[in-house]
Order: C-alpha cells, then structure tokens, then sequence
C-alpha cells in the first residue's frame, strides 16, 4: 500500500470515529459551530444517517431557523460539545 | 495502516493534562455575531480515536484573547490544522 492511501484511510478512520461518537451521543443535547451560515446549532441529536446528523435545533444565530429540524454534515462540524451529564450543561447562548 | 494512526494516537493521549493552543481550519468563525478566528487554548480532557476535548477552554477573540468559553469544545482531529503545547494560553500575539 502506498503511503497516500495509508494517509487517506487515516483520515476516513477519524471521520468513522466523529461519526460513531455522534451515534453513540443520540438524544442528547449538542452545540456546534460550523464555518457555514447559519455558524451556531443547538440542539438534540435524533439521528445519525451515514455521516450527517439529524437535529432538533432549538438555538442557532438566527432566530427565524430554529425550532426546526436539520440535517448537518458531520464533517462540517469545526468544534462542538455534546452534553453527557457529567460536564457542564450548554448554556442558553441567547442574550 | 491502523498502526501508523495509532501512533500519533498515543502521542495525543499522552497530552491528556496539559494545555495546548490548536487552530482549524476554517477561516474564521461567528458567535452570535463575533466573528473570530478558530484559535483554543485550554487543557486537554479528553482524547479519543477521532476529536480531543479542551476543558476549560479560552477562544482568543480579538477584542477578548483570554474569553472562558462557559462549556468544554470537543475539536474533531480532521479538523486540526496545528496545535501546540508550547505556547501558552496566556501568551499575547496579534490575532488579526
């Protein structure tokens, strides 16, 4: 095997393991910042279909997009937060 | 193939405990209308096969380089564009 294909499966094992911790983490409560309008989404995990999330967003930075459902790449994903009941709970972001 | 991974995995893990300032990759980010760049500095919590954890985390906004993010920031490792462990959290550089 060359050492750019060894590279690319590096890379598809990290995406596999973000996506099974998505899985693992279904209904609970997750923040997430993308680089993408809308940036922010708070929500609850409901599904997880091949590498997309499926959310019940409460919160994003735009209010006319919230209470709706979304579908979100989880490679989009920049930093996010899943709320386990061990750390601190999300905060309610609005002002 | 795993293998190779794995090293860099225990290296990550051996992180667990100290801080450390990692930038991503995208261009900048929006909080609620502040727009920053995607730099963290905090303590590594947590790591596993495909994000780390700082927890307590400071995202170093321009107008506030040393603001405490109320909740820990899971960072997934394809998202890393690089990180450091020596600089530290309190160190000030221009972030423009």
């Amino acid at each position: 095997m060359n050492q750019q294909s060894e590279f690319k499966a590096i890379n598809d094992i990290r995406e596999e393991a973000i996506v099974t911790h998505f899985r693992k983490n279904k209904d609970k409560k997750v923040f997430i910042l993308t680089e993408s309008f809308p940036f922010m989404f708070i929500g609850k995990i409901k599904e997880v279909l091949d590498d997309t999330a499926v959310l019940d967003v409460q919160t994003t930075s735009v209010p006319a997009l919230e209470g709706k459902e979304w579908i979100l790449h989880i490679d989009a994903i920049e930093v996010f937060y899943i709320e386990t009941g061990i750390g601190p709970k999300i905060p309610d972001l609005k002002d | 193939m795993a293998h190779k991974d794995d090293d860099f995995f225990r290296e990550l893990k051996k992180l667990e405990g100290e801080q450390l300032l990692v930038i991503t990759r995208a261009v900048q980010l929006d909080l609620l209308g502040q727009v920053f760049r995607p730099v963290f500095c905090g303590t590594v919590s947590e790591v596993q096969k495909g994000h780390i954890t700082l927890s307590p985390v400071i995202i170093k906004m321009v107008n506030a380089p040393f603001y405490k993010f109320p909740i820990p920031l899971s960072i997934p490792l394809e998202q890393i564009v690089s990180f450091s462990k020596e600089v530290p959290c309190d160190a000030v550089f221009p972030l423009a």
